[in-house]
């Protein structure tokens, strides 16, 4: 944890605050609907499949699968060249949907399309806790 | 819009480069200069003027917004200008809108961009780049870049067809050769595979070459209807066809994140015009990253799935190859200026069906299929488009 930190942080939305409340305690958080079920990861205003306005927040299980990934050797943003090379993968969770992250503790040539993964959580911020990744070995 | 109710008229463009000394607005007059008088009209005939966003140029978009454009090209008969843009996919908007002018009290509607990415530096447009593609609340936090959106995708598409790399890479070399033949092209020299696959990696496994370059540049196109374009020009350019299908925002909500969504439009755009893969004469893709053009060819219906990447390595797509694809090196060669690429492959399809391509020329072009799409990949719009109504 630093007080330096200088990389982009999320600005949440009015309904995604809880999403990063979660966060911060090390859950994982995701804003299902009470009408028809529907999780939406990125979570938006109103249920994109039925409109519903009533929601729960579910704890995920924070296990998943690398849909697709890539290691940044170059060319990131200027903050983020120090870096370099990082991991970047699309994780396919348990629950259903989608989400990019950032892999941790592993070496380019460990990543696979279709390993198993799990959630890491990094406090990059005294208020601001980050979802990533682990492979799982 | 019913087949060929629409034509294209007059194109202009500026060459695509590192012009630090252009300024936008010396950029859009050149290519409206180029395109009224390619077009042979009196500017006094055009009453609708609409521009193009300029990626991080906000001032510019400011200018157009707030009415510079028909005040310093001189169109006194203006009714309504305008700043239409989505992305890379604005080479459609742009032609959308001037079609919804044209059904609704206009005449004739000229389109401009103008863009300048000269006065920023690399890591100011990695950082609006990063911007532009990714979510600012659940991507950007992580490091994520543009290239790293093309890259995962060339991961995904390799692992499910088993198109090699090096095949992704064929794409590049293809582009140079066609580049070469256009004086406007950013880039000169000749590329091989061999450096394309041996420049630096950048985001696994996309290499250095295989991520397009920002350039400066600009083009222009002027639009009518087909009846009143009869009267004016000799070779109008008859949109024949169109279909478009939205997909995400956010690269994980893709539908089909190796597909995207280009067979549904290309359908489309085939039906209406009534022709098909084998009536084209080329094809003018949209991709920014080489393996969007793979699988953008491959759903126009070129080729079976998996199978694009083998046909141009074998250099089918190639200056003299029996498929031209991109015939202006498109933004891996000509250069990347932002919502314009799409743009110079419209005003490069309409050269090549008038029979004004120069050296790129492919003989006798009748017919072509175009696509152009936005975002992180969010859309994709195909346009048949030919020089006769069949």
């Amino acid at each position: 944890m630093s007080t330096e930190y200088n990389k982009p942080l999320p600005v949440p939305q009015k309904w995604s605050r809880e999403f990063w409340k979660g966060t911060k305690d090390h859950k994982f958080l995701l804003k299902k609907c009470k009408d028809c079920g529907n999780i939406d990861h990125p979570p938006y205003y109103y249920c994109t499949e039925c409109m519903s306005l009533e929601h729960e927040w579910v704890e995920a299980s924070g296990k998943g699968t690398i849909y697709t990934y890539s290691t940044t050797y170059m060319g990131a943003p200027p903050v983020f060249t120090k870096e370099q090379p990082f991991t970047l993968a699309m994780i396919d969770l348990e629950e259903g949907p989608r989400m990019l992250s950032r892999i941790v503790d592993a070496l380019p040539e460990e990543m696979k399309i279709g390993a198993d993964v799990e959630v890491v959580f990094e406090d990059v911020t005294e208020d601001t806790t980050l979802v990533m990744f682990r492979l799982v070995k | 819009m019913s087949k060929g109710q629409f034509a294209i008229i007059g194109t202009g463009e500026v060459p695509c480069g590192w012009y630090p000394d252009r300024s936008h607005l010396e950029i859009a007059s050149m290519a409206a200069y180029l395109a009224i008088k390619d077009a042979g009209i009196n500017k006094d005939d055009i009453d609708g003027v609409l521009g193009q966003m300029s990626i991080m140029g906000n001032d510019w978009n400011t200018e157009v917004t707030f009415g510079r454009l028909p005040e310093a090209l001189g169109i006194k008969n203006c009714k309504t200008t305008a700043l239409v843009s989505s992305g890379g996919a604005s080479s459609h908007s742009i032609r959308k809108a001037a079609e919804g002018l044209l059904i609704s009290g206009h005449d004739m509607v000229l389109c401009v961009h103008s863009q300048r990415f000269s006065e920023f530096t690399p890591g100011q447009l990695a950082e609006g780049f990063a911007k532009a593609g990714c979510d600012p609340e659940w991507e950007i936090p992580y490091g994520m870049s543009f290239n790293a959106l093309g890259a995962m995708v060339t991961q995904r598409y390799c692992y499910e067809t088993g198109t090699t790399v090096e095949q992704v890479g064929s794409v590049c070399v293809a582009a140079r050769k066609w580049a070469l033949l256009q004086d406007n092209a950013m880039n000169k020299k000749d590329l091989t595979l061999e450096q394309v696959m041996g420049s630096r990696m950048v985001s696994t496994p996309l290499t250095a070459f295989m991520c397009n370059v920002l350039a400066d540049g600009g083009s222009a196109f002027i639009m009518t209807t087909a009846e009143r374009a009869k009267k004016l020009v000799d070779k109008p350019i008859y949109i024949l066809g169109e279909g478009s299908r939205y997909s995400h925002r956010n690269l994980t909500k893709a539908k089909d994140l190796t597909r995207i969504v280009t067979k549904p439009a290309a359908d489309e755009a085939y039906n209406k015009s009534g022709l098909g893969p084998e009536d084209m004469d080329i094809a003018q893709i949209y991709a920014s990253y080489p393996v969007f053009t793979l699988m953008i060819f491959e759903d126009m219906g070129f080729c079976k799935r998996g199978e694009a990447g083998k046909y141009f390595m074998d250099g089918n797509t190639m200056p003299g190859g029996k498929m031209p694809v991109c015939t202006n090196g498109e933004a891996l060669s000509f250069g990347h200026t932002g919502t314009g690429v799409g743009t110079a492959l419209l005003v490069e399809s309409v050269r090549q069906l008038q029979g004004k391509a120069g050296r790129a020329q492919v003989p006798g072009a009748r017919f072509l299929i175009e696509d152009c799409g936005g975002g992180a990949f969010m859309d994709v719009h195909c346009a048949v488009l030919g020089n006769e109504i069949p």
